[in-house]
């Protein structure tokens, strides 16, 4: 598949682009090369039922004496997975940053993050898996760290340290997977076909050490703490791809995780178990935040934790709408973002107690955010309804009643976010003054985003087809 | 097909609404009249017709060899609740023509309104429980967005929220009575739900769907965002409490009926059928708020509906599901009126001269006398229906008598103290220029009233179920309790203007507030919890941060033992050579 590299290609030149172009075109830019990405992308989920293998497959040799290719496969996960990453870049791209801040860092910043994400999913080689995963891990620090408000340099401080210790482990196991496969290699297709003959001590050693690194990306429930300072902190780009991409990329390490050990299905209840009590803790977490960004944040932590109780699920139901809900809240999480950025850059805060009665002076950053909640709570005709959906048939085909529990971190989820609304947006009984008016380009980052969380609601076979 | 086609005048109306924006003046409104004239039109012929009963299916998703369907149905009663809606909504939408007369509003509130229309008339066609499903969360999400359509009143916004948090708990028992029920049996289809033996899956999914319809329906305990959704416009209420949404859980209490009846579920209906019909009358002697007395006593209906379906009687259900669509909207709409004229003011006793505007009073009259259940008015077949199922319990049917006595002496309250006579000329005077489109809707309802008798000849017919024969003593009993409350409330309220209100009584039967402090508490909870949790997120924090100098520390330790001390290093190698040692003896 030639078109991986072409993508690559296209945001590398858009990487260092913006480092030649002056800051006035920084933005067009940015929105040119996404825009390619994202219809190539689009292009890509369209073609590829009529696709046969060779065509999904682009290999080259890089480091042959490790058996180590530039090889990238499209499956029918990281099909989806790229297309969300495309959308959730390019809206935050043309709608992302409302002051136009350093604005040449941080496109070139998503630029590259983007990269990252293209060959963290699509990667057919663990080595370069890992290669693209800390391109994401450094390119997302510099959003918080160089980008970021508030207390953004300790929070970045605490994202790297907790992202390189799961960078560290996932090394560790990538190199037990090397040593221990018969055949000696990085090549993800030939570790699926010969995991089994990994002694089976050395797979709980591996899955163990992958798992806490994907876990510190999801980020799951005990290993979390980086995730309130960070998301909130970062620059509204940030925390949109922060939540909308990297947060992804754990959520498909385990996926491949269960793909290559077959020892992994022996723990999926537990997974199970510490995916309710993440979603629940979240929830809980949420309820009580006074800051809209910190809220939204914990709100993505317990969509993390639904895709988990998919993944766990360990059937057909299940994985197809872990595949949807990374999509799915992909998408919310990242409007939510994008719309509370907005909020707080329109109002100077995002303290709920300080936008009362937004709806007045920036209504569309207020519908979009309601939109996001229905998404994310899984109203019928947005993505999320599909995602919830699919998640808790498979796990209740797995799991009976047990599967069903997360489903209470839903209701809680919509309790918070209305009374939040009503706090914050809809209360005029004192209200809050803009500081600055809305612009025209932030609609159209929320136009994207909605009416991509929209199609996916209602046509859902576009991307339930696939093989 | 011509179910599916149903849907549209109302999703074109909407759209157009919305793409109308700030110039849609009044076309918004004329547009969206038109539009649901002519999806009259459609349902009467889908009744008139009488199709048999055929199942369209859609596959939305297809997956592993699996199908999701939308399915929809026009079976005889689906028909019914079309018409039903499609009655309603044109009066609805020719009354805002004059109750919306601000032009910025029009735009979003007949998107708003046509949406929750389109998704009350697929809930009323859907044909298997994940098309309702969707129709059921539209309705909760729009309902939200219409009861708070002023947002900018606080009380507004909190009732729209405080309906919403609890539609969304029903919302989610409704997505996981679907997931078991697919899960189980691989389709969601009503009729293949209706075949199966009951089981411990079926009460499973009867008593989750049971808490979704108790949600939507407001019953007991989750009634509490009735009255509050009064804050939303007027239109809108009516709307809400004769045909839609409130009925959407009592439409499917009566389709799965069989169900609730084999599993036993239905004893539930019957209990708290009862015990929300009494909060309602209670709450309804003690209210002040001009349409809030209306809502409990739509509390009350939908109570009475659930005893209905709880003595599984599906004639008296819908009997009563059928008439007091009519008049609940005829006094909803006159209510907007009576409050208009008398400049927004909300509170019965601020109010006077209900009969200088002469038409809108007669309606007003119609309305009460067949909400009390007085003869000839099709409310009294909607009462008698249920007490003469409910005949052979007699405590049961005791406390049906005693709601009839009461609910006839407030809703004469409702009608006698606004009537008081006012000299106040501007006060006439605005009575008398009500605009033509708040009065004349009132005029149809009326005549529908009446009309709504023949139901009792036609309906069993139309929907092949057994009639309920009433006998005379039935009637004498109620028509005896019906008129005492009238005379009471007559010599009360019209005669001796007896205002003076006993503040510690009606504080014992106005309970709206200890439900409101209930809702409170159980929040209070959550968020207790939330708190402690947010402490506990503080400690992980800490802990981590007590790991990372634990690490650092040793660090130090370990570097500032590495300073060039000759013994020590001697000591480190002789346990290390001991550690050897050891290991080759004990272990090799």
């Amino acid at each position: 598949m030639i078109l991986i590299p072409i993508m690559m290609l296209v945001l590398l030149a858009a990487v260092v682009g913006e480092y030649i172009i002056p800051e006035r075109h920084s933005r067009a830019l940015g929105a040119i090369a996404s825009g390619i990405v994202l219809l190539l992308s689009l292009y890509l989920i369209l073609a590829f039922n009529s696709m046969t293998a060779v065509q999904t497959t682009f290999s080259v040799s890089y480091i042959s004496s490790f058996g180590i290719d530039l090889s990238f496969v499209l499956s029918n996960i990281s099909v989806i997975l790229v297309l969300l990453a495309s959308i959730v870049s390019f809206a935050a791209v043309i709608g992302g940053n409302p002051g136009g801040e350093r604005r040449r860092a941080s496109n070139a910043l998503i630029m590259l993050f983007e990269l990252a994400a293209i060959g963290f999913f699509t990667s057919g080689n663990l080595f370069i898996l890992f290669i693209f995963w800390d391109v994401g891990v450094v390119s997302a620090f510099f959003m918080i760290n160089y980008l970021g408000s508030g207390g953004a340099r300790s929070s970045a401080k605490n994202y790297l340290i907790y992202s390189i210790f799961a960078s560290a482990l996932l090394l560790f196991g990538i190199m037990m997977i090397y040593f221990y496969t018969p055949v000696h290699s990085f090549n993800l297709s030939t570790i699926e076909a010969s995991g089994a003959s990994i002694p089976i001590w050395v797979q709980e050693t591996i899955f163990a050490l992958l798992l806490i690194a994907f876990f510190v990306k999801m980020p799951v429930f005990p290993l979390h703490s980086w995730m309130s300072d960070a998301y909130s902190d970062a620059s509204t780009q940030g925390s949109m791809v922060l939540s909308g991409i990297l947060s992804k990329f754990g959520a498909y390490g385990v996926f491949i995780l269960f793909l290559m050990l077959p020892i992994s299905h022996t723990y999926a209840k537990y997974i199970l178990i510490i995916a309710i009590v993440s979603a629940l803790y979240a929830a809980f977490n949420a309820m009580v935040q006074s800051d809209l960004k910190r809220m939204a944040a914990y709100t993505s932590m317990i969509e993390s934790s639904l895709i988990l109780v998919g993944i766990a699920a360990y059937n057909s139901f299940g994985s197809e709408g872990a595949v949807y809900g990374m999509l799915a809240y992909g998408l919310a999480a990242s409007l939510m973002f994008l719309s509370v950025g907005s909020i707080e850059f329109t109002f100077g805060s995002r303290e709920i107690a300080a936008i009362k009665g937004a709806v007045k002076s920036a209504s569309a950053s207020v519908y979009s955010f309601l939109i996001a909640l229905f998404g994310s709570t899984g109203v019928p005709i947005t993505a999320g309804f599909i995602a919830d959906l699919f998640i808790f048939i498979g796990s209740y085909q797995s799991y009976g009643f047990v599967g069903l529990i997360p489903i209470a971190s839903l209701v809680m989820m919509g309790g918070y976010l209305y009374y939040a609304v009503d706090r914050s947006f809809l209360s005029t009984f004192k209200h809050s003054h803009p500081v600055r008016i809305e612009y025209w380009h932030w609609d159209m980052g929320y136009a994207v985003l909605v009416a991509a969380i929209i199609v996916f609601g209602i046509l859902p076979s576009i991307l339930i087809g696939l093989r | 097909m011509i179910d599916a086609l149903l849907i549209a005048p109302f999703i074109f109306a909407g759209v157009a609404s919305l793409l109308l924006g700030k110039r849609s003046k009044r076309y918004a409104s004329y547009l969206s009249i038109a539009s649901a004239l002519i999806g009259t039109l459609m349902a009467t012929y889908a009744v008139i017709s009488e199709n048999v009963a055929a199942v369209t299916r859609y596959t939305w998703i297809a997956f592993g060899g699996y199908s999701i369907n939308i399915s929809l149905t026009d079976a005889h009663l689906n028909m019914l609740l079309v018409l039903l809606i499609y009655i309603i909504a044109p009066l609805i939408m020719f009354y805002s023509l004059g109750f919306m007369d601000k032009r910025d509003e029009q735009s979003r509130f007949y998107f708003e309104i046509n949406m929750f229309a389109a998704a009350m008339i697929l809930f009323a066609i859907s044909a298997n429980l994940l098309t309702m499903i969707v129709a059921w969360e539209w309705l909760g999400i729009t309902s939200y967005l219409l009861i708070g359509f002023w947002y900018h009143k606080k009380r507004a916004a909190r009732a729209a929220r405080m309906s919403i948090t609890i539609i969304v708990f029903g919302d989610i028992a409704m997505l996981a009575a679907l997931i078991v029920l697919w899960s189980t049996y691989g389709s969601t289809s009503f009729t293949y739900l209706l075949s199966q033996a009951a089981s411990p899956i079926i009460s499973v999914i009867g008593i989750l769907i049971a808490l979704a319809i108790f949600t939507k329906s407001a019953q007991f305990p989750f009634m509490g965002w009735l009255a509050e959704a009064m804050e939303g416009p007027t239109p809108v209420s009516a709307f809400l409490h004769s045909s839609t949404m409130v009925k959407a859980g009592v439409f499917l209490a009566i389709v799965l009926m069989p169900i609730f009846y084999e599993t036993h579920i239905i004893n539930l209906f019957l209990l708290f059928g009862i015990i929300t019909a009494l909060i309602g009358i209670t709450n309804a002697v003690s209210a002040k708020h001009i349409k809030k007395i209306l809502a409990y006593s739509t509390m009350e209906d939908l109570g009475l509906m659930m005893v209905a379906v709880g003595l599984n009687s599906i004639a008296a259900a819908i009997f009563f599901f059928v008439v007091q669509t009519f008049y609940k909207a005829l006094l909803f709409l006159d209510a907007g009126a009576v409050m208009r004229a008398n400049g927004e003011k909300e509170s019965i006793f601020e109010m006077r001269g209900s009969r200088s505007n002469r038409l809108l009073f007669a309606t007003m009259a119609i309305g009460a006398l067949s909400i009390a259940g007085i003869f000839p008015f099709s409310g009294f077949l909607g009462k008698i229906g249920i007490d003469a199922q409910a005949a052979t319990n007699i405590p049961l049917y005791a406390i049906l008598i005693a709601i009839d006595f009461v609910s006839s002496a407030y809703i004469f309250r409702w009608l006698f103290v606004p009537m008081r006579q006012t000299s106040d000329t501007v006060l006439i005077g605005r009575y008398k220029r009500l605009p033509k489109s708040m009065v004349l809707p009132g005029v149809i309802l009326a005549v529908s009233v009446f009309a709504a008798d023949i139901i009792y000849f036609k309906l069993p017919a139309y929907l092949s179920i057994a009639s309920i024969s009433v006998g005379a003593l039935h009637a004498v009993i109620e028509s005896v309790a019906v008129a005492l409350g009238l005379i009471i409330s007559y010599y009360v309220y019209a005669r001796s203007h007896m205002l003076k209100r006993h503040k510690s009584i009606s504080m014992l039967l106005h309970n709206q507030l200890i439900t409101e402090a209930l809702y409170y508490s159980v929040g209070s909870v959550f968020y207790k919890v939330g708190y402690a949790f947010e402490y506990f997120e503080i400690y992980l924090y800490r802990f981590v941060k007590i790991i990372g100098a634990l690490v650092y520390e040793a660090g130090g330790q370990i570097r500032r033992s590495v300073n060039g001390d000759v013994n020590l290093y001697v000591a480190g190698v002789a346990i290390g050579f001991i550690i050897m040692l050891l290991f080759v003896v004990f272990y090799l």
